[in-house]
């Protein structure tokens, strides 16, 4: 061990934490050289000073104030641990699956505008990225591969393809299976769209709706985050950043090794899931709960034209989340993610009246929102159309979304409203 | 309060089991030590105490998960320093120095420091209280990389296995990491040292 080498150890050889041979090289190392004792003999008193320093307490009342904080709205209860991070990719490949048999409900329905299958599936791909736009273009593929089967065209390569493309991805195999659900859904997509536009809301902004977890340019939009206060989720950053890490129980699995990633706005995101899958969420606000009518189907529903309302039904969380939020930003468009409880959670989004079925539509698109079961219920009877040549304008469009397996207190399931509604 | 007494894991299997009190008792024995460490990291008293409420609050939820595997003040603490990092992220002061105040810590409640010694000479005390300022001084002008490790080691005394597992780094980084920022301690305080 060269000199140099030694000098790196000396902290290490401080604190105990060399090995036997190490250990041994550095003493031999020290009973040569009167330099190196004393380099350590000034990093012994330099780390004697500064364990030394006085230990800083709490201020008075610090544990009342976090049983205040533990009081307040969604944090009084643990929560059961998150599914180890190892298990994600097969709850996210179950929930491609079941996405591919994606059901849209829509509470009212207007055949008059009712765009065709085709029609949407056209909008939906043009406004996919490039990336999405790949594995649509193999769902696409495979939907061309199933019609040409279906009359009695199928060519030899066409299957092998399609067999091949099975074989790749166990994803795109379950996707063929579901072409014709699909097929059916794209129909529903198109009704989610316009219902979306149709539905109709109060001047008044939901108190409820106010803003947990914001990313936004618009100034306005940064003041609503500052309101949302210490203990809500804070604003996230790049797509890259949000899902990296969270508090799991496997934190110090294998020895007190941490997980890696620790990206600190993926905190954040934890916080924000916790608070969604909460069956307390933290209030919103001291105005209390949104002005809402509760219409016959369980849904709310007020009446101001510039606030369109749509409720989704989705199966995996974390995809959705990202998903919705994907689509969000790549339209370049400020949104405010607020946990309701109850693994339920509302964006909302200003935009142009024109983009907001089309954006809808995209959020429903099971090929990209593997995770998600779309449900357009717009609950209040539609008003009667209004004449064309509107000048355009901007709208409030308020996405609720539901998980598919967790039944609202007091409605009906979502598996009950499919069936019902259809 | 019987509770103060009651071994940790009963009191963890409580809060596992959504009983706020027994949580309570958790806060108040590890409190000051977790707000000690997150003080030295982030430096500003208003910030330590936010960030270790803020700990707590998400151990609270998190503790279903929490299997034991580490004590609980590291797993507390392992929440901490994601907080920690967070925060600094948000505050945009991953290299920047900041000064620290000199009296920091003895500032709003009288509970900052530990109990002085009533004996000490006067010019004993200033002496002493400057050189508290250095070493605070010193440890503040640390990168926070350097920063962490030398609070993790020296001060909440850590082993690198553990600190590695907190920082979700090498245990050789750990080692390296610490040998310069004690070089750097050193140097900040040569005329301590010498």
């Amino acid at each position: 061990m060269s000199p140099d080498d030694v000098r790196e150890q000396l902290s290490a050889y401080l604190d105990g934490e060399l090995g036997e041979a190490e250990r041994r090289a550095v003493e031999d190392a020290l009973e040569r050289d009167p330099d190196l004792r004393a380099e350590l003999a000034d990093l012994r008193h330099t780390v004697g000073l500064v364990r030394e320093m006085p230990r800083l307490s709490a201020p008075a009342g610090f544990r009342q104030r976090v049983e205040a904080a533990l009081a307040e709205g969604a944090l009084t209860a643990p929560q059961p641990p998150r599914p180890r991070r190892w298990l994600r990719p097969a709850v996210l490949a179950a929930a491609a699956c079941l996405a591919v048999a994606v059901v849209i409900v829509v509470v009212s329905r207007r055949p008059d505008i009712r765009p065709s299958a085709r029609t949407l599936d056209h909008e939906r791909k043009q406004a996919l990225p490039a990336a999405d736009a790949e594995a649509d273009g193999a769902l696409e593929e495979e939907l061309t591969a199933a019609g040409d089967l279906a009359g009695g065209k199928a060519s030899a390569p066409s299957r092998a393809r399609r067999e091949e493309r099975t074989l790749r991805s166990d994803g795109r195999g379950a996707a063929g299976a579901g072409v014709d659900k699909l097929k059916g859904g794209a129909v529903d997509l198109a009704e989610a769209a316009q219902a979306a536009v149709a539905a109709t809301r109060p001047k008044a902004a939901p108190a409820a709706l106010r803003p947990a977890i914001e990313r936004s340019k618009a100034p306005h939009a940064t003041a609503m985050a500052k309101k949302a206060g210490r203990a809500r989720p804070k604003a996230l950053k790049t797509k890259d950043e949000r899902f990296a890490s969270h508090i799991d129980a496997d934190f110090f699995a294998g020895g007190a090794r941490q997980e890696a990633e620790r990206d600190a706005l993926a905190v954040a995101e934890g916080e924000l899931m916790d608070a969604i899958q909460s069956d307390h969420p933290a209030p919103s606000a001291a105005t209390g709960p949104p002005r809402a009518v509760r219409a016959h189907n369980g849904l709310h529903a007020e009446a101001r034209p510039d606030v369109r309302e749509v409720e989704l039904v989705y199966v995996d969380l974390e995809h959705t989340l990202a998903n919705v939020r994907a689509v969000l930003e790549e339209a370049n468009l400020s949104y405010v993610v607020q946990p309701v409880g109850g693994w339920r959670f509302v964006i909302e989004s200003g935009m142009p009246e024109a983009e907001a079925a089309a954006l809808v539509a995209r959020l429903a698109s099971p090929a990209k929102g593997s995770g998600q079961r779309g449900a357009a219920t717009p609950a209040a009877p539609e008003p009667p159309a209004k004449p064309a040549a509107r000048p355009a304008r901007t709208v409030r469009l308020v996405l609720r979304f539901v998980r598919a397996d967790v039944p609202d207190a007091g409605q009906a399931s979502p598996a009950q409203r499919d069936t019902s509604e259809r | 309060m019987a509770q103060a007494q009651e071994p940790e894991e009963l009191l963890v299997a409580r809060a596992r089991r959504g009983d706020p009190a027994a949580f309570g008792v958790l806060v108040e024995r590890h409190q000051d030590a977790l707000f000690n460490g997150i003080h030295r990291m982030v430096r500003r008293r208003e910030d330590a105490e936010d960030l270790a409420q803020e700990a707590f609050v998400k151990a609270y939820r998190a503790i279903g998960g929490f299997e034991g595997r580490s004590s609980l003040f590291t797993w507390l603490y392992s929440i901490a320093i994601n907080l920690v990092i967070s925060h600094r992220r948000k505050m945009g002061s991953k290299r920047r120095l900041n000064p620290v105040s000199l009296s920091e810590g003895s500032d709003d409640d009288g509970r900052g420091f530990e109990v002085e010694d009533s004996t000490e000479r006067p010019d004993a005390t200033v002496e002493r209280y400057e050189l508290r300022g250095q070493i605070e001084q010193a440890i503040s002008q640390l990168e926070d990389d350097y920063r962490d490790v030398v609070v993790l080691r020296d001060i909440e005394g850590f082993d690198y296995e553990t600190i590695a597992g907190l920082l979700g780094c090498p245990q050789g980084t750990v080692k390296s990491r610490l040998h310069r920022a004690r070089l750097a301690l050193r140097e900040q305080l040569k005329d301590v040292v010498a």
